[in-house]
């Protein structure tokens, strides 16, 4: 097993929602990544943030420091937090430190999108 | 009231980016307020924001209550007290704020720490695989330890079959020895492989990594390693508690790595287990359980290995000659002897009809193990071809003596008449004649039986015995006459385990 490299991108925007993968070790570098886009993210008008963590199994503290800055951020902004398909390892990491109190923690995307998304 | 409600609003600010916002509003307003251009707020001897220029400026006292937070102003531009007042204490609200969230992160990554030691024992309890247990493992390490880089090496010491075991997991090469491989790795590579190889009992701490290695009951079975220590915005470096705590992780790693080795030889065994009782199975089927005897001839035989496969064959062949008659003992046991016996009984069946004779046949053989066995291995054996006039031709290679048994008694040892074949280049192996009137008997027997100890006094059970065995009970039928002198035997050695091979061939003429 391998885990080298971070990878980033937001799969899908739509209104209030957009939806961020987010692949590799949540550690410094990937946090600021993930808070910059983030914070990008909110400026263009987005309120609901889905980081999806299917290609995440580790995470320091200091990724966690900053996811929980993202969260603050979007409390402020009156927005949503919300992470999918979480390892359980990062879970219990979640949970521990605080971030399940305040963001939406879903078992897949298609959960998380069907409670996100506002019905029609 | 309202000159300083823009400054209270601040409080409300939530911060960001590390708490470094509110400062800066602060000094912003502070600066908008009094008109500076410039000026540095702080606390204590910390410099908390600055903007512009206010060097060798007054320093003025903002009232928290708690902190001492300070202000400079460029221009000698002078704040009002009541200002001051507001500052210090939305600064001292704010201070106080970042201190809690800071307490209850570190307090809750004592929690985390604490979970990830428990989870990690329960998950490498749960698998015996060592590349999962080295995954788990540095995920774990690397994540705790807010490592940016962290690897695990497997050694060779934990006894794994590194090339097959990690294939696909490392992608740097393996140490140059072979006596190391990269097993998982998260954010890139920490160590060379020489120095995976090098890393001494007590660790490696230097600036920006630290290493140990993973010892269990049988020495070295892997190696761990991290690099660069992250903090917010940068690193620094491993710390000796650092180091401590890894030690941690590398006594639970020992245990569950010594685990899986014990696991994995435990399977290796039962496959040996599986492929000596397939190899016992063939072995049986090799010897014969029924014998095509001459008219007026009966032929019987046993034999019982001391483990799974044994060193002693037998065969009978029929030949336009006659019957060929084989019991061979090779030297050692096991598997090593099994492979030469089995060696020894295909060379019979292929040269005993086209040999002219029974020494010739001998010689034969002793050339077939001369040049397809170690120097050191060695087969006694008995070669007989019976006719049906009851004329029996046979060599004895350095084999316990044959029995002939007459009806009345009476026996006659048929001694070796050359060297155990395979043993010496040179040796012959000249066929000696012996004639069976009706009613005798030829019992050929390795010298499992001869000298099996007693469980007494470790004398053997000798020569003498299997005489006496074999004409006692010269007149029952043969498998009888085989199973008594067994019986003797067992209860010479009290029913021991058996420390050699035990083999009986034997032939009789029948009575008139």
């Amino acid at each position: 097993m391998t885990v080298d490299t971070f990878e980033l991108g937001v799969a899908y925007r739509d209104g209030r929602l957009a939806v961020i993968e987010v692949a590799g070790y949540i550690n410094n570098e990937a946090g600021e990544a993930i808070a910059a886009t983030a914070r990008r993210l909110v400026e263009e008008g987005h309120r609901t943030l889905l980081f999806d963590l299917e290609a995440t199994r580790i995470i320091n503290s200091i990724g966690i420091s900053l996811l929980l800055e993202v969260l603050e951020m979007l409390l402020e902004a009156g927005g949503v937090l919300a992470f999918c398909s979480l390892s359980p390892s990062i879970a219990k990491t979640f949970q521990i430190m605080g971030l399940s109190q305040y963001a939406r923690i879903y078992e897949s995307r298609t959960a998380a999108l069907a409670a996100l998304t506002p019905s029609p | 009231m309202s000159e300083v409600a823009p400054l209270l609003e601040l409080a409300r600010l939530h911060t960001r980016e590390g708490g470094a916002l509110l400062p800066r509003a602060v000094l912003d307003e502070l600066l908008r307020h009094t008109g500076a251009v410039g000026g540095v707020l702080g606390v204590g001897g910390r410099e908390l924001a600055r903007a512009g220029e206010a060097t060798g400026s007054q320093r003025w006292e903002l009232l928290s209550g708690r902190d001492e937070f300070w202000l400079e102003l460029a221009g000698g531009c002078e704040p009002e007290p009541v200002v001051r007042l507001a500052a210090g204490v939305v600064l001292g609200s704010w201070l106080m704020r970042e201190e809690l969230k800071e307490a209850r992160f570190a307090e809750r990554r004592r929690l985390w720490e604490v979970e990830s030691l428990r989870a990690i024992a329960e998950a490498l309890g749960g698998t015996l695989d060592p590349i999962r247990i080295a995954e788990e493992m540095v995920l774990r390490v690397a994540a705790l330890l807010d490592a940016r880089r962290g690897e695990i090496w497997l050694t060779t010491g934990g006894g794994w079959r590194l090339g097959s075991a990690v294939s696909g997991a490392a992608t740097s090469a393996p140490c140059s020895d072979g006596s190391c491989t990269v097993a998982a790795r998260v954010g890139g590579a920490v160590l060379t492989p020489a120095e995976a190889a090098a890393v001494p009992d007590e660790g490696i701490l230097d600036e920006t990594r630290m290493a140990l290695p993973v010892i269990g009951r049988r020495g070295r079975l892997a190696v761990l390693a991290l690099a660069e220590r992250e903090v917010r915005g940068g690193t620094a470096p491993f710390t000796a508690t650092d180091l401590d705590t890894l030690a941690l992780y590398a006594a639970q790693a020992a245990v569950a790595l010594e685990n899986a080795m014990l696991h994995g030889e435990a399977l290796e065994r039962e496959r040996l287990e599986r492929e000596l009782e397939l190899a016992a199975s063939i072995q049986r089927q090799l010897l014969p359980a029924s014998f095509a005897a001459p008219r007026g001839f009966e032929i019987a035989a046993r034999s019982d290995a001391c483990r799974h496969v044994g060193g002693d064959v037998y065969d009978v062949v029929t030949t336009p000659r006659g019957t060929v008659l084989m019991l061979a003992d090779v030297a050692g046991k096991g598997v090593p002897a099994a492979l030469m016996a089995s060696s020894l009984h295909a060379a019979v069946h292929l040269l005993a009809a086209a040999c002219p004779d029974i020494g010739e046949l001998a010689l034969r053989l002793h050339d077939h193990l001369l040049v397809a066995t170690p120097a050191n291995k060695f087969a006694t054996a008995f070669v007989a071809c019976l006719t049906a006039d009851g004329t029996l031709e046979y060599v004895s290679a350095g084999h316990n003596p044959a029995l002939l048994v007459f009806a009345d008694g009476q026996v006659e040892t048929l001694a070796p008449v050359g060297p155990p074949l395979g043993l010496l280049p040179d040796s012959t192996y000249p066929a000696q004649r012996a004639w069976l009137p009706p009613g005798t008997m030829l019992v050929a027997y390795t010298d499992g039986l001869s000298e099996a100890p007693s469980a007494a006094d470790d004398e053997d059970f000798g020569l003498e015995r299997v005489r006496a065995s074999v004409v006692a009970s010269r007149h029952e039928p043969l498998p009888v006459v085989i199973d008594r002198l067994f019986a003797a035997v067992e209860r010479h050695t009290d029913g021991a385990a058996l420390h050699d091979d035990r083999s009986v061939l034997a032939l009789r003429r029948s009575g008139m």
